[in-house]
């Protein structure tokens, strides 16, 4: 078993921790940080409960080691809530507007995809076609998905 | 949680392979998307994890002065998409890695570990196989080139006892016309149930030169020779076509598990041949 120092940047403020290397940058935020926003579901890929966005790229933090996350810049649900002004992300406004979701355990990590669908794909109007292809790393066992797409569109295409 | 181990990360390929001779039970980790997951289920374990994240060269893709194309073994599956060299050069490898996991799995995921994480039908060394694709392998003996197809012969790599890094995949040759056609349970975000990739060339018409790849063989992706040697030197055509699909069923090798029987994967290696040669027929 080793041990390392890293540095790294969640939702804005800086970090130095040392951190065991087989803990995954899934179990520091949880953990260490005490950011539970973001889920662990499989912790195999398959979910998606735990997307974050690493670099500006959202990942499955459930497969990415914590050293591995040495100087980068993280940013997960709770930052996207208070990115501005302390209020919900359009994206937050609209899944509680429409209702979608139900157990609300699948929620982070589908928010955090879809503010990365919003970047990724660049032309207006998005179809509902691209997000649905865009979300297949997003599992979600209650909505059927309809009202999470629905949410997305809104706040995509206005 | 992953069991403990001890965390090394060399900065050159040459102290890669040497963490590795000094280490029993190590693996090299790349995206880590094949090998966390492994290693979580229990399948794998390493007491030392050897990451290749940090050497530099891994990292590029290439026009050489020879007119080949170099990608770097850690080029990820978003990357590929993202190149407009790999796009002109191989578009198939960008619709492969279209239908290649998750949109998040291939912000991580890599060519390198695709090849050498052992998954039987892996999307992008079936591919590769199609298309001759060559790896460079440093190994304890210096650097080496050869086939894919010789590369995967060898063992599988997951459980390898003798050094291999690939440092980077190179396709050469005659750019042709290629087709990759995958069968999965959802529309997306699954490991093929049955995969076929097929490159061709022709002149006016007849194929001069054919390669058709097909994973689950023996647990792997491989040529599917007989029914190369039936398409050869003919013109594709719907006759053609079911003459070449019926021969892949015929011949294909697949191996059965808990997703599909071996019959079943024996049957849909022809049709996704039929699918891919009807593409082809499209294109050209
Ligand atoms: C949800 C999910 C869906 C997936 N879907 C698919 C799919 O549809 N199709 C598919 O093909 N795969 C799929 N995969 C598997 C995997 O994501 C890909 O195969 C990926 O390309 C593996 O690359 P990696 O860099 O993550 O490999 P790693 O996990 O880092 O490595 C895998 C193995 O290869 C070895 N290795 C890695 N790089 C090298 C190298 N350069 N030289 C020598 N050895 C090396 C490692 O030691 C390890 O044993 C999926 C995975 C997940 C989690
Ligand atoms: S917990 Fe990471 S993808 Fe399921
Ligand atoms: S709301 Fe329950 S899993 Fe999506």
């Amino acid at each position: 078993m080793s041990n390392h120092p890293i540095t790294l940047t969640v939702n804005k403020s800086p970090y130095s921790l040392s951190v065991a290397a087989h803990h995954t940058l899934l179990d520091v935020l949880r953990d260490d940080l005490g950011l539970t926003g973001t889920n662990e579901g499989c912790r195999m890929g398959d979910c998606g409960a735990c997307t974050v966005h690493l670099n500006q790229l959202r990942v499955p933090s459930c497969l990415v080691l914590a050293v591995n996350a040495d100087g980068a810049d993280v940013q997960t649900i709770e930052g996207l809530a208070g990115e501005t002004t302390g209020e919900h992300h359009p994206l937050q406004e609209a899944f509680i507007n429409r209702g979608a979701l139900q157990c609300g355990f699948c929620t982070p990590g589908m928010i955090m995809s879809a503010a990365a669908i919003l970047d990724e794909i660049p032309e207006r109007p998005l179809s509902e076609a691209a997000i649905r292809e865009a979300l297949a790393g997003n599992l979600c066992r209650c909505t059927g998905y309809a009202k999470i797409i629905e949410a997305i569109l809104e706040v995509a295409n206005g | 949680m992953l069991r403990p181990f001890v965390y090394l990360a060399p900065h050159s390929l040459a102290e890669a392979v040497e963490m590795r001779r000094v280490h029993d039970n190590a693996n090299f980790l790349a995206g880590g998307t094949a090998l966390l997951v492994a290693m979580e289920r229990g399948q794998a374990s390493a007491e030392t994890i050897i990451d290749l994240k940090h050497i530099r060269q891994l990292r590029e893709i290439e026009l050489t002065a020879e007119g080949e194309l170099k990608i770097g073994a850690l080029i990820t599956l978003r990357e590929i998409i993202d190149s407009q060299l790999i796009r002109s050069y191989a578009p198939v490898l960008v619709q492969t890695a279209q239908l290649t996991a998750t949109p998040q799995v291939r912000n991580l995921g890599t060519i390198g570990g695709n090849i050498a994480s052992g998954l039987a039908a892996a999307d992008l060394a079936t591919a590769l196989i199609a298309l001759n694709a060559h790896v460079l392998v440093a190994t304890n003996s210096g650097e080496v080139r050869m086939p894919l197809n010789d590369f995967l012969g060898d063992t599988k790599v997951i459980s390898q006892q003798e050094t291999r890094i690939i440092s980077a995949v190179i396709l050469s040759g005659a750019r042709g016309h290629a087709s990759y056609q995958k069968l999965m349970v959802r529309n997306a975000a699954d490991v093929p149930l049955a995969n076929v990739a097929i490159w061709t060339q022709t002149d006016s018409g007849q194929v001069t030169a054919v390669r058709i790849a097909a994973g689950n063989c023996a647990g792997r992706p491989a040529r599917l020779m007989e029914a190369e040697s039936l398409l050869r030197g003919q013109i594709i055509t719907p006759e053609t076509i079911q003459r070449t699909a019926l021969t892949a069923t015929e011949t294909v090798q697949q191996t059965g598990d808990s997703r599909a029987s071996e019959a079943y994967r024996r049957r849909m290696v022809g049709v996704l041949t039929r699918r891919a040669l009807t593409q082809l027929l499209e294109l050209l």
